[in-house]
């Protein structure tokens, strides 16, 4: 079991799309979404300039549903200038997204607004597995094939290579994921599916309310770590395939983000959030208030925990959670 | 006559400095308040305002409310360094923006964001703006149309796809 961890090997992997740092406010690159030639002005009375002003100003809980004003609205809602705008003015807003599983193939998101204390569901994820189970078992069984054959000829990786990210070995299914957060964009790294360990990488653009898969890994990797660093995001460690086929291993040690942790941690606001599942389904979000903070140390008995919001998901396991400051 | 008018002093001794609305008013007022306007303070660094500044973008009524605000504002900066002051005249500056903004309708509204861009007063900016911003706040993309007068330029699948996005995102 053992040869299948390659933890230890530190094979820190860039994202070079991240070298624009959208953090740095002196160094400003400017890239125009927003783009209206024939259409009317955002406010046929105010110039777009400050009408952006405007909306900069809006909580964003509404953008959504304000896309649907008109072109020039949805336009400017989803351009990089308005939340470069909002960077400008201090006017970003913490939001924690958490990643909930449902079926076994499936992610879900959810987005919490902590000010509204309301809850907006992401679109769905773009699929990492097959959806035709029929081919998929079809090709299960060649890849058995060539496991008999033996692991060591080359060919029959650079085939499985080709084959992994759509039919896997067994059923077994969807973990091991890991996410990060960049340039103020949510990123969902491989795990494993059917034994398989993937190396697709999804982004969620929190302005656009879309996921896109984004360039590979270069290898397959599961229940890796990701952090950010000098505004690269940076994705070592975890689990990839072993050399006699693909050993999942389902629980990490000390891996909050696992699928089968009871409850996640978050940093929102400053304070320390958990978020739980009780037993009734219900997906609780709770907020550590240091109760009286006079010279004794934080223990257990003063700090209170306020319920920030709650809500039912139904059997949903939790999967993993990140605060996104847009 | 202008001139002898720009070159008048207060009690105080500060320079005085005469604005000219677009439909000829006149406001006299401190150095202190108008150079609340970065436009204007520019203005006095390069010394041309001796003959009055003229605004031809901002009307007379609009630059009323404009000098107002300058006006209950100038003390800011002076207040900024004594804690107690500042924060007793916080309470009442907050009070009078308040009511500056409060009964003004849209078309006087966006006039005044207009004239604090062009006169680059940034709090006033601020305020106007967050005041549409609130304005705004809980309305249905069919009202903000009806109140902005804006044209719904989407085709019916085009609609069609964001509400389906909108329903997907919320439950109610």
């Amino acid at each position: 079991m053992g040869s299948v961890v390659s933890s230890a090997k530190i094979n820190a992997r860039s994202m070079d799309r991240h070298e624009k740092s959208g953090f740095g406010s002196n160094k400003r690159v400017k890239i125009s979404t927003y783009e209206c030639d024939s259409f009317q002005r955002i406010i046929p009375t105010l110039p777009d300039e400050l009408s952006f002003q405007i909306l900069a100003r809006l909580p964003r809980l509404y953008y959504l549903k304000l896309k649907l004003v008109s072109q020039a609205w949805k336009a400017a809602i989803t351009s990089s200038e308005l939340s470069q705008l909002r960077r400008e003015l201090g006017l970003t807003e913490e939001w924690l997204y958490v990643l909930t599983k449902l079926e076994p193939n499936k992610l879900d998101c959810y987005a919490l607004d902590p000010l509204f204390r309301k809850w907006q569901r992401l679109p769905p994820m773009p699929s990492f597995v097959s959806e035709e189970e029929s081919t998929g078992r079809t090709q299960s069984s060649w890849f058995q094939m060539w496991n008999v054959v033996g692991s060591s000829i080359r060919i029959a990786d650079f085939i499985k290579g080709w084959f992994r990210r759509r039919y896997g070995l067994d059923q077994m299914p969807f973990c091991g994921c890991s996410v990060g957060v960049a340039d103020g964009c949510l990123y969902v790294f491989g795990g494993f599916s059917r034994a398989v360990a993937l190396n697709c990488v999804f982004r969620y653009n929190p302005c656009l309310n879309v996921w896109q898969e984004v360039s590979p890994m270069i290898s397959g990797r599961a229940f890796s770590k990701a952090a950010l660093l000098q505004s690269k995001l940076y994705v070592v460690g975890g689990v990839s395939r072993g050399r006699n086929g693909l050993l999942p291993l389902t629980v990490p040690v000390h891996d909050f983000t696992d699928a089968e942790a009871p409850f996640l941690l978050a940093g929102l606001h400053g304070k320390v959030h958990v978020i739980t599942k009780e037993a009734n389904n219900n997906l609780q979000v709770m907020q550590a208030v240091l109760q009286n903070n006079i010279e004794n140390s934080p223990s257990e008995e003063n700090i209170i925990w306020n319920i920030l919001a709650s809500k039912n998901f139904g059997s949903a396991e939790l999967v993993s959670c990140q605060v996104l400051d847009v | 006559m202008a001139a002898a008018a720009a070159e008048a002093t207060t009690d105080g001794g500060g320079k005085m400095i005469i604005l000219i609305s677009a439909d000829g008013k006149r406001f006299e007022v401190t150095e202190a308040v108008a150079s609340q306007s970065q436009l204007i303070s520019n203005m006095i660094e390069d010394d041309c305002t001796e003959n009055g500044v003229r605004l031809p973008n901002v009307d007379g009524d609009i630059l009323t409310m404009v000098v107002d605000y300058c006006n209950m504002h100038a003390g800011d900066a002076a207040a900024a360094g004594d804690t107690m002051k500042a924060s007793s005249t916080e309470e009442e500056l907050k009070k009078f923006d308040a009511e500056l903004v409060q009964a003004l309708e849209n078309p006087v509204l966006f006039k005044l964001i207009l004239a604090a861009n062009f006169l680059n007063i940034k709090s006033l900016l601020d305020m106007t703006c967050q005041r549409v911003a609130d304005m705004m706040s809980g309305k249905t993309p069919e009202q903000m149309r009806e109140t902005f007068s804006i044209e719904n330029d989407f085709t019916p699948e085009e609609e069609a796809a964001i509400r389906q996005e909108n329903a997907w995102a919320f439950d109610d």
